[in-house]
């Protein structure tokens, strides 16, 4: 390792210590940690945006390009600058144009890629788990792949029992319509609770994980300094 | 020529006059008067009027009165010391006072002061009015002046409620059928009516208010009670004592010490004690996918994670990179993440120890796409037009005029890419990269397939779209275990053991910890009431 390796794994070890720190409670030495780890974060996005982004695809293609280009690229500039607006209560509704126009594309492409992404794909998905062709012989792994269906179908039906909106009514009995829902939604709690279950090992391993790899780090320095020391 | 006052404007008219001129008001009492006028049997006021408006009425006149006017006639002729004839009051009126029901203040108060005088012979009341009846007319002007003023100034019960309260009620309207019956004036006759005498028109001091608000008394302790809330607030207040080492600190540092000794051991002791996973089907498809690539296969790599998570994406990702590079994959680094780039160019270089990679010929870091889902869909459909430099500032694609670098060499639309690998720790962006993609590359005429690295806590959001039919997710590598399923099937020898022993043993650890917390928190109190029970039952 060189000098600059060295330095750079001397403050990983002293930060990673500081924020372990947090195990004895909220303190200074942590905070510490905290502030600097959002001003580094906040200056790196601040160097990438001018020079991954404004530089290269706002001024430089004004100065490169053909006419037709030039004016083309005059139009991002404008909106751009119409943003800085906002920054007065006064002339805020200049920067409506922008905004506006940021806004509905976003909800566009995120609405568009949401029903052609995943809602129509996954609905049919479920329904393509029923499809036996009537020729198809009935084997192991079609039984396997109705059972599945099914599974997904009582899972999916109950969940939303559970979620219901309705009101109950002011009778003291509850209809047979309200006994079925509230069975469902029985069931559906139990698979809700096996979703969280699933989603809170995940998290478990990945936080596990991160615990690991800094512990190893620990280790690593730990042992490359004896051995620098020790020769 | 002789003038009279108007009883209602005060200014002066000839005595012929029946009206004033200014305000066409009766200058003289109207015979028809009400009954109660005619009762008036003032012998002063009668004289005046006999003089004035020179009625005969001997006829009419009573004989205790025409006394009296012979007396009177003689006391002008003979002026006489008032003093003198008022100081026999009961003299001089006792016959006519007698003919009146004997009540004094109902004469009194029957008495019209609307009656019109002669200026010339200005009311001396002291000399035409006796002297009692001059003092007691002056005490009663005297008691209404006081209790105008009165009134004036303190504002009525009535009044002062609907301060206090705010009441905007509207005001009672005026009975006009009921009231006195107005005897002055042109309105003279009339019930109901305003009043035309002169002290009605007299001026009169504006209304004051008190400027102090005027506050109940629960008013008055609400206020009191906020100020001293207010008071309070800016003082300081000491803190609650805090007990140094508390039950939960206990609780705390024992399961970090349990949990970092569980993971350190393996790390300083053994040696790849547990062995790697047999299979994985996610990781199984993604091996068989690179296989399957062309030599100088060019494949996108969206590097879109947080470095707190890099160690997870870093281990699981090394042996499919290990096994990419090893095909003679052209990579080209893509994030729509700021931090991205970097985290890119890290993993990157931690491949330089062992295989030497070229940047431009065999990799390119395209660097950040602004815009989140539009700036991806964006990318998706021209790459060129929306990223035209590399993060160096290098052109990055090759046209018509100009050569671009040898690892983005043949490549126009995002098809062109023989494979799409995402590392993402974040389930909306997942599901961004997939729900932007899954259009273009579901579709049998294209040959792209996607593959995602993920952490394991993207699991249950990414394995649907994996396991779905038809398959937008090609491939998928989860968290540490699927990356030691990936190293195990493809061979390699170079994944972490000491990583994988410390997950394992930290992975059982944790799962210990949580069953005995479990069962200790049914289990404890449990005990605790069957301890309570017994102790009841022994009593």
């Amino acid at each position: 390792m060189n000098l600059a390796d060295w330095i750079g794994a001397f403050l990983g070890f002293v930060l990673t210590l500081l924020v372990f720190s947090y195990l004895i409670g909220d303190n200074p030495l942590f905070r510490i940690t905290l502030h600097m780890f959002i001003g580094v974060s906040a200056g790196f996005v601040a160097v990438v945006a001018i020079y991954n982004i404004i530089l290269p695809r706002l001024f430089v293609p004004i100065f490169i390009n053909n006419s037709s280009q030039q004016i083309l690229s005059l139009f991002p500039l404008i909106l751009a600058g119409l943003l800085f607006s906002k920054i007065s209560p006064r002339f805020a509704f200049i920067g409506n144009l922008p905004m506006s126009y940021l806004v509905g594309v976003s909800a566009a492409a995120a609405i568009g890629g949401a029903v052609t992404g995943t809602l129509i794909p996954q609905v049919l998905a479920s329904m393509n788990l029923f499809a036996v062709q009537s020729n198809q012989a009935f084997d192991a792994s079609v039984g396997l792949r109705l059972v599945n269906g099914i599974i997904i179908l009582i899972g999916t039906v109950a969940t939303l029992a559970y979620f219901q909106f309705g009101k109950y009514s002011q009778a003291s009995e509850k209809t047979q319509f309200q006994t079925w829902i509230d069975g469902l939604g029985q069931i559906g709690q139990v698979f809700i609770a096996l979703t969280f279950g699933f989603l809170f090992a995940g998290i478990l391993s990945a936080a596990l994980t991160a615990l690991i790899g800094r512990v190893l780090f620990l280790v690593d320095f730990i042992r490359d300094i004896l051995g620098l020391l020790i020769g | 020529m002789e003038e009279i006052y108007c009883p209602q404007c005060g200014k002066t008219n000839p005595i012929d006059n029946k009206f004033c001129d200014f305000c066409l008001a009766h200058l003289h009492p109207q015979e028809g008067g009400s009954a109660d006028s005619e009762s008036i049997s003032v012998p002063g006021i009668g004289e005046n009027q006999n003089g004035l408006g020179g009625h005969d009425s001997d006829s009419n006149v009573p004989d205790w009165l025409s006394e009296l006017q012979q007396s009177k006639e003689v006391e002008n002729e003979e002026p006489l010391d008032s003093d003198s004839e008022l100081g026999k009051p009961a003299d001089a009126i006792s016959d006519w006072m007698t003919g009146v029901s004997g009540d004094g203040e109902a004469t009194i108060g029957e008495f019209s002061p609307a009656a019109p005088f002669l200026p010339d012979q200005e009311i001396n009341e002291s000399q035409d009015i006796p002297h009692w009846l001059n003092d007691a007319l002056i005490e009663e002007e005297t008691q209404d002046l006081l209790e105008d003023e009165r009134l004036e100034e303190v504002p009525s019960a009535s009044e002062e409620k609907d301060v206090s309260q705010g009441d905007s009620s509207p005001p009672k309207i005026r009975d006009e059928t009921s009231g006195d019956r107005e005897n002055a004036g042109p309105l003279a006759g009339l019930k109901g009516v305003l009043s035309a005498e002169p002290g009605a028109a007299r001026v009169r001091k504006p209304r004051t208010y008190s400027a102090k608000l005027k506050v109940s008394t629960s008013q008055r302790a609400h206020i009191d009670l906020l100020n001293s809330l207010l008071e309070d607030e800016g003082q300081p207040q000491p803190l609650p004592q805090r007990r140094s080492i508390s039950q939960q600190h206990m609780l705390r540092w024992g399961i970090a010490l349990v949990l970092l000794m569980a993971i350190l051991w393996p790390i300083v002791f053994t040696n790849q004690e547990m062995p790697l996973p047999d299979y994985d089907e996610g990781s199984a498809e993604v091996n068989r996918l690179i296989s399957q690539l062309p030599e100088n296969a060019r494949v996108l790599v969206g590097f879109d994670f947080e470095p707190g998570l890099a160690a997870e994406l870093d281990t699981a990702a090394k042996p499919v990179f290990d096994h990419l590079l090893s095909e003679g994959a052209l990579l080209t680094l893509i994030s729509t993440s700021p931090s991205g780039p970097i985290l890119a160019e890290r993993f990157i270089q931690s491949f330089q120890a062992d295989q030497l990679l070229i940047y431009g010929l065999e990799y390119v870091n395209l660097g950040y796409i602004p815009g989140g889902a539009v700036g991806l869909l964006s990318f998706i459909e021209n790459p060129q037009g929306t990223i035209p430099f590399t993060i160096d500032g290098l052109v990055a694609w090759e046209t018509d005029e100009r050569n671009g670098l040898p690892a983005t060499a043949g490549i126009s639309q995002i098809t062109d890419y023989s494979m799409i690998i995402l590392l993402v720790d974040d389930p909306d962006t997942a599901r961004m990269w997939i729900e932007q993609l899954s259009p273009t590359i579901i579709n049998p005429q294209v040959l792209t397939s996607l593959v995602l690295i993920t952490s394991a806590q993207l699991e249950p959001v990414v394995r649907p779209y994996y396991e779905s039919s038809p398959q937008p997710v090609n491939g998928l590598v989860v968290g540490l275990r699927g990356g030691a399923a990936y190293a195990r099937i493809s061979g390699g020898d170079d994944f972490p053991g000491k990583f994988w022993d410390a997950f394992g043993m930290g992975t059982f650890v944790a799962a210990l910890l949580i069953l005995v917390g479990g069962l200790g928190y049914y289990v404890i109190p449990e005990l605790s009431r069957t301890a309570r029970g017994q102790e009841k039952v022994k009593r």
